[in-house]
């Protein structure tokens, strides 16, 4: 086997798991569809191609084997030739997977020339992305030079399209099409050709690789400011949030550009509303301008949470301070804290800030604020933030944290799916534990209405044990050392999945997927007697025998009593009371209309007051 | 007279990772005031036994002590008392030599401010100079530097010299090391991992020779010498052809004849003594022949 096929194979081998993984997304909505994997294959496309472009040339520098693939006895534009042929045959085999979830399941209707838009679009950022690598030195440096990029073409795509519903469904002029496409093809070759160029003339200095990304950008903070960032020879405490401050710099720089540009688009009327996902606008540029801070404000708890574990564990630093006489705990615990204040900062305390401050200078402080979805906003901020910080916990680095965040929360909703699943099929055949235990016990079938409810009005009660784990986890992995595979990040994984499977399971199977509706066989039942003329009493068997009633209604009504009266207001209405097995005594009320209501109390030798103890239904 | 409580006890340690056995049934025993070598080729299980004693790995099995405490219930108060320095050394970019210094003085009760200045000095490192543009020595020489000012019980270093030119390199064994011991001789305790032994040749006290996991010797220094010798003996004629079951190398050089004893020294000099060598002698082998020699027997 020749060199060049051992380099190219090495090269291949290395791409293939962040390969698997935009694929897998990209893939997502053809096999399940959701708005969740709509919005990952719209990730995979348009962020994960380029990411994918990126990381060839970037994991020479996170893995510091830059010098080591320079010094192969092989010319440097062979070396360039055999990266690119293996990056190019990844791309494309992504793009291609994730562009056919995008464009027919995701953008069904988008019209053609859009999508050549979009396909250029893609081009070009993935032909940049060697260049930029080379040029920041790491994976993130060039990504983060890639999302300045794709963030231009996105307002460059705003300004084009006049309205953004219209332009989508309408085709582009074809001449305005073949030139975004000429200049996109044009400017894809050139970007490839500086590229190329770089490598030709890089020069390995030898200075600490990992600087690079806790080292760029400009020096904006006053003297007096950093002063107060720098460490002091006493106070471990304030020295460890001093340091953290400092690892998210990037991080920091990126929030005030953002910041900046969330003040001007709300000054001159570009922007609808705070948090930025709730509206989307119709116009053009009001859309580019959603996507590019949406985008922000998205990513930034992502950043926030990985940034600062990762490149200590990149730079060998973070094993060092386990060396340091200062409680694991302890520094697991600021670094936690840290990151999740940034992300929450970044997300929501600064932006809010922000939009009131200018909502202030145009006459309403709350033009801006968006107060129904502040709450969910906040919590989506936070989750991610958090499990953002778990992926860098298990992972040994930012890059291989940063691919792992779309991965791991993908793989705990498609656990609780299927938990919840597989619960809903157990209780469609057996009915839930709840239904059991209330038809045994021939208890109120108000019992669990209000759980119920509550369980059905916010999904997150579904992730508190795994997210409860995962806090643990966290600073079990913190302390490790991880590896470097799949496999690793895969065990890592396991327990949290296994948890939101029982879990969810456990849930669905015990009384968040109850369809069974006792009161209202009981009322068709009694419907079938024609109770509205005269006094009935019956026994519970009796009137299961008359009736299809469902199993647990039958066992719910065994040794039961029922009385039916003729509602003398309403002529085809009446009431039954159904005197339970148990001692408990059920009111039906069934208006002429056909509204029931019911509610369930204790029989005592006091007569309760009315409304006491009652559940409408 | 009970014996003082040992600062490193280590008993039939196991580590492996995965299928990977990296150490198998280690034993060994540091007493206060030694300064103890762990020797062995790359990959023999020294880091991983150092990672062991600092609670960087939990041992699979055996047991681990430091200054009689367990470290992983214990953490922090045993690493309050040790330093160490890792093979690889890490820095945080953006911090100076003077932050990165005061940064890790906050963490310790104690820090030697005219030892710090001092090294400064014999290193040559400008305290304002960023980490990010030392040297990989100057590196490794600001980590042994923040090791020592702390002036902890135990010192810990992970292959220290690696990365250092050869006068700083002796330098540091001499000066730093020996300054260090000094300062409270009898209580400051070094566990030194390298395979570069002839620097450490005058300061190890005791050593221990790790290969693919398992301890091959574990001696007192002198003890070694005494017991490792090379035996010269130079015949008239060419020299006669005897067996030497006892020896652990023979090597013939013409009219001369070299063997390495393993504590059969007198032994093998009286059977060549028998056979009239024109001239005999004999002397301690180096602690690096001895391991050259442990490892090739």
């Amino acid at each position: 086997m020749s060199a060049s096929i051992v380099r190219m194979k090495k090269e291949a081998r290395a791409l293939f798991w962040p390969w698997f993984a935009v694929t897998l997304a990209g893939a997502l909505p053809l096999v399940l569809l959701n708005s969740y994997s709509k919005k990952l294959s719209l990730l995979s496309f348009f962020i994960g191609v380029p990411v994918l472009a990126a990381l060839p040339l970037g994991n020479e520098f996170q893995q510091k084997t830059l010098t080591l693939w320079l010094t192969q006895p092989a010319s440097r534009m062979q070396l360039w030739g055999e990266k690119m042929s293996v990056m190019f045959a990844a791309v494309l085999s992504a793009a291609l997977v994730s562009g056919s979830g995008v464009f027919y399941i995701t953008w069904p209707r988008i019209e053609l020339t859009w999508k050549v838009a979009a396909i250029v679009c893609v081009l070009v950022a993935t032909a940049s992305a060697p260049y930029l690598t080379l040029a920041a030195r790491s994976t993130i440096g060039g990504f983060a030079q890639i999302s300045c990029y794709l963030f231009s073409v996105f307002v460059l795509a705003g300004n084009i399209a006049p309205h953004r519903d219209e332009a989508l469904a309408a085709s582009l002029p074809a001449a305005t099409i073949t030139a975004i496409s000429v200049f996109g093809l044009c400017f894809a070759v050139w970007m490839l050709w500086l590229g190329a160029r770089k490598l030709a003339r890089l020069q390995v200095t030898g200075g600490s690789d990992d600087a690079d990304l806790l080292m760029t950008g400009p020096e904006v903070m006053p003297e007096a400011l950093a002063g107060w960032f720098r460490c002091r020879p006493s106070g471990a405490f304030f020295n460890l949030i001093r340091k953290e401050l400092r690892l998210l710099r990037p991080f920091w720089l990126f929030t005030l550009l953002a910041l900046l540009y969330l003040a001007f688009a709300a000054m001159f009327g570009l922007l609808q509303a705070f948090p930025i996902a709730t509206r989307q606008p119709a116009a053009s540029v009001e859309f580019a301008i959603f996507c590019t801070l949406g985008s922000f404000f998205l990513l930034a708890p992502v950043f926030a949470g990985i940034l600062s574990l990762g490149e200590e564990r990149t730079s060998g630093t973070q094993a060092w301070h386990m060396t340091l006489p200062v409680s694991p705990l302890r520094q697991w615990f600021i670094k936690l804290a840290i990151a999740m204040l940034a992300g929450f900062a970044s997300s929501v305390l600064l932006p809010l800030l922000v939009v009131i401050a200018v909502g202030s200078v145009l006459g309403s402080p709350f033009m801006f604020v968006d107060f129904r979805e502040l709450r969910d906003w906040m919590i989506l901020v936070l989750i991610m933030t958090f499990a953002a910080f778990w992926c860098a916990c298990a992972a040994n680095g930012t890059v291989r944290a940063a691919l792992w965040v779309a991965a791991a929360p993908m793989a705990i909703y498609l656990a609780s799916f299927g938990g919840t699943k597989l619960g809903q099929d157990l209780a469609r055949t057996t009915g839930t534990a709840g239904d059991l235990l209330l038809s045994w016990f021939h208890l109120s079938p108000l019992t669990f209405t209000a759980i119920a409810d509550f369980t059905r009005a916010g999904g997150l009660w579904l992730f508190v044990p795994t997210l409860l784990l995962a806090l643990i986890q966290s600073y079990r992995l913190f302390r490790a050392q991880p590896e470097d595979t799949a496999r690793w990040m895969l065990q890592c994984l396991m327990p949290l999945f296994a948890v939101t499977v029982l879990w969810s399971f456990s849930a669905s199977a015990g009384f968040v997927s109850s369809s069974w509706e006792p009161f209202l066989e009981t009322r068709q039942a009694l419907d079938k007697l024609q109770p509205g003329t005269a006094k009935i009493e019956l026994t519970g068997e009796d009137l299961a025998r008359n009736s299809l009633m469902t199993a647990p209604t039958r066992r719910w009504l065994r040794g039961s009593s029922i009385f039916v009266t003729p509602d003398k207001d309403h002529p085809s209405g009446y009431r039954a009371t159904i005197h339970l097995a148990s001692g408990l005594e059920c009111r039906l009320i069934v208006a002429h209309s056909g509204g029931t209501a019911a509610s369930c109390v204790r029989s005592s030798p006091r007569k309760s007051l009315p409304g006491q103890n009652q559940n409408a239904r | 007279m009970n014996s003082p409580t040992p600062v490193i006890q280590i008993e039939n340690l196991a580590y492996a990772y995965g299928k990977a056995e990296a150490i198998h049934d280690l034993s060994l025993r540091v007493q206060p005031g030694r300064c103890y070598g762990l020797f062995g080729r790359n990959g023999a299980g020294k880091t991983t036994t150092m990672k062991c004693l600092l609670n960087l790995l939990s041992p699979q099995r055996g047991q681990v002590r430091v200054f009689g405490l367990d470290p992983a219930k214990a953490e922090v108060g045993v690493k309050r008392r040790l330093a160490y320095v890792p093979d690889q050394v890490a820095f945080y970019p953006w911090m100076s030599v003077r932050e990165t210094l005061d940064y890790l003085a906050s963490f310790r009760e104690r820090w030697n401010r005219k030892t710090e200045q001092e090294l400064l000095d014999h290193f040559r490192l400008d305290p304002s100079k960023r980490t990010n543009a030392l040297s990989k020595g100057q590196r490794t020489q600001l980590a042994l530097l923040a090791a020592i000012c702390p002036e902890p019980d135990l010192l810990v270093l992970d292959e220290p010299t690696s990365g250092l030119d050869p006068i700083v390199r002796r330098e540091f064994v001499e000066t730093v090391i020996g300054a260090y011991q000094d300062g409270n001789s009898g209580n400051r305790t070094i566990l030194v991992s390298t395979h570069l032994i002839t620097e450490f040749e005058g300061l190890i006290d005791e050593f221990t020779i790790i290969d693919q996991g398992h301890s091959v010797l574990a001696l007192e220094a002198d003890e070694a010498r005494e017991r490792f010798q090379k035996i010269r003996a130079r015949f008239a004629p060419s020299p006669p052809e005897l067996d030497f079951p006892t020896a652990l190398r023979v090597r013939r050089n013409g009219r001369e004849l070299e063997l390495i004893a393993n504590g059969a020294g007198p032994e093998l000099m009286e059977r060549l003594r028998q056979h009239n060598p024109e001239a005999l002698s004999t002397e301690a082998l180096t602690l690096e022949e001895i391991f050259v020699a442990a490892l090739k027997s």
